[in-house]
């Protein structure tokens, strides 16, 4: 069966990185964004497609046809607009997806991968719960939702700097690398086990707050 | 296989140490063959004699695997583990994955017949020497493993019957793990754990009663055969997630989510009900 993966607000570097991952092994790669025109380079079975997150189920949303096997939605945290739109930008388009498909009666992705890319525990909580009810309510179908936490993502940490105040040194940072490569192994079956939980790449570290104040910030601040 | 075969690992486990502590049978033995089919050198020990060793070596030799070396080793002394260790090191190798999967079941009662004895020993064979045996492996291999990870359940955030004990030892076990993962991780030692529940066992048939195993498997998509956490074991060491350390995984298939009164009880009420 042709495997297709969605990566959703992921015309970005981290995006970019995970869509390369997941392209040898699969059909097609969308890379869903709200921000520009469509690009397929035909090169590559790698597609950037317009979309508009909003209540009307009967737009016709082009990747959403046909089965989807790994639906990525990224959130990027990097300043205070982000944290203003929240609902409407980063929960609602994974969860606007899913209930498409449910309502054209295709079947729901095996691996939905919620990326939490920076620092914002409050973003964090809503995405987890929102998995954790939908995981519910879908129990009986083979459908894994996870999030992968990764607070101390480099290009993200401007939510750090916003929130902390400190450049933090390259060794504490999570690297896009880091990351497609946990959204990847979520998505192996090898963890399949998993539901409704995360993934935390924090290198032995707990949360910025309580690890400044403990290790001291000169371990991790510049 | 349980996963993708288009999955390249990103570590390589041929030629490389992996030692299991209570490796002979369970969640250890299973990710004791997963390293070994991708031909590591497994070191396994249990203790009472409870292996079928035979067996063993035969299930080994079934999936290509190099033959296990298989210790009879008690986990709460420190001079059997350091046997262990000592010839691994002796063989020229460092130690890549330690999973420790030791867990003694001493079954709680109540208050009447709670005992500081009973606690103790829980802690000393199932949180201490997780701990322990990695100050031992660095003393005597001078490096600590690329990967260390310990099995525990949600029994400290819940109740489960006869499970005092080794819920506090859990309890302890993933505290005090996270304690020390930033300093191995700047030793490039990654420590984590992996948090599931009613996975089949012989160890799971020992702590809890008939009756209550009866109820696990009237909801068995919550049940685990033990390869299923072997795969998660191995995805922890595949080095796709090496920026994780310091965490508690939890593999449960969704049930802690729904392990309600209001969520599960109807069903539950249908159960008893036939």
């Amino acid at each position: 069966m042709a495997k297709r993966v969605v990566i959703l607000n992921g015309d970005n570097e981290l995006g970019h990185v995970i869509a390369k991952q997941f392209s040898p092994d699969h059909s097609e790669v969308v890379i869903a964004t709200e921000n520009q025109a469509e690009v397929h380079d035909p090169d590559t079975n790698i597609k950037i497609e317009h979309v508009t997150y909003n209540e009307d189920f009967n737009q016709d949303l082009a990747f959403a046809q046909e089965e989807i096997n790994s639906l990525i939605a990224i959130t990027e945290i990097s300043d205070q607009k982000a944290n203003e739109n929240n609902l409407a930008e980063q929960v609602w388009p994974w969860i606007f997806v899913l209930k498409y498909l449910f309502r054209r009666k295709i079947p729901l992705p095996r691996y939905v991968v919620i990326v939490l890319a920076g620092y914002d525990p409050g973003l964090a909580s809503l995405q987890a719960v929102q998995a954790k009810y939908i995981t519910a309510s879908n129990l009986d179908i083979d459908i894994h939702i996870n999030l992968v936490n990764a607070d101390f993502y480099h290009p993200g940490n401007n939510s750090l700097n916003y929130k902390l105040s400190g450049n933090f040194r390259p060794g504490v940072v999570t690297s896009a690398e880091q990351i497609s490569d946990a959204v990847t192994i979520l998505c192996s079956g090898l963890m399949d086990g998993m539901k409704a939980q995360s993934v935390y790449l924090r290198m032995g570290l707990t949360a910025p707050e309580t690890d400044i104040a403990i290790d001291g910030g000169p371990t991790l601040v510049d | 296989m349980h996963y993708s075969r288009n999955l390249q690992l990103k570590n390589n486990f041929n030629d490389k140490a992996v030692f299991i502590v209570g490796g002979t049978r369970g969640i250890g033995f299973a990710a004791a063959l997963e390293f070994g089919r991708l031909g590591a050198q497994l070191y396994l020990t249990h203790r009472w004699g409870s292996a079928d060793e035979s067996e063993i070596l035969k299930q080994f030799r079934e999936v290509g695997a190099p033959e296990p070396i298989i210790f009879e080793a008690d986990v709460s002394i420190e001079a059997e583990n350091a046997t262990v260790i000592k010839k691994i090191h002796a063989d020229g190798f460092e130690i890549e994955v330690y999973l420790n999967c030791a867990c003694v079941v001493t079954r709680g009662n109540g208050l009447e017949k709670a005992s500081l004895r009973a606690l103790r020993r829980s802690m000393n064979y199932s949180t201490w020497p997780f701990i322990g045996l990695l100050k031992l492996i660095k003393k005597h291999t001078g490096t600590f493993p690329g990967y260390s990870i310990a099995i525990t359940s949600d029994g400290h955030l819940s109740h489960y019957p006869g499970y005092d004990y080794v819920a506090s030892s859990k309890a302890v076990l993933e505290a005090i793990t996270r304690q020390y993962a930033r300093s191995l991780y700047k030793e490039n030692s990654r420590i984590n754990i992996i948090r599931t529940r009613s996975v089949l066992t012989d160890g799971y048939a020992e702590i809890f009663a008939e009756s209550d195993r009866n109820i696990v498997t009237a909801f068995d998509q919550f049940t685990f055969d033990p390869k299923e956490i072997a795969n998660c074991i191995l995805a922890i060491c595949s080095g796709y997630l090496d920026a994780m350390s310091g965490e508690v995984v939890v593999v449960d298939k969704g049930a802690s989510i729904v392990d309600n009164i209001m969520t599960l009880g109807p069903d539950i009420l249908e159960h008893d009900n036939g």
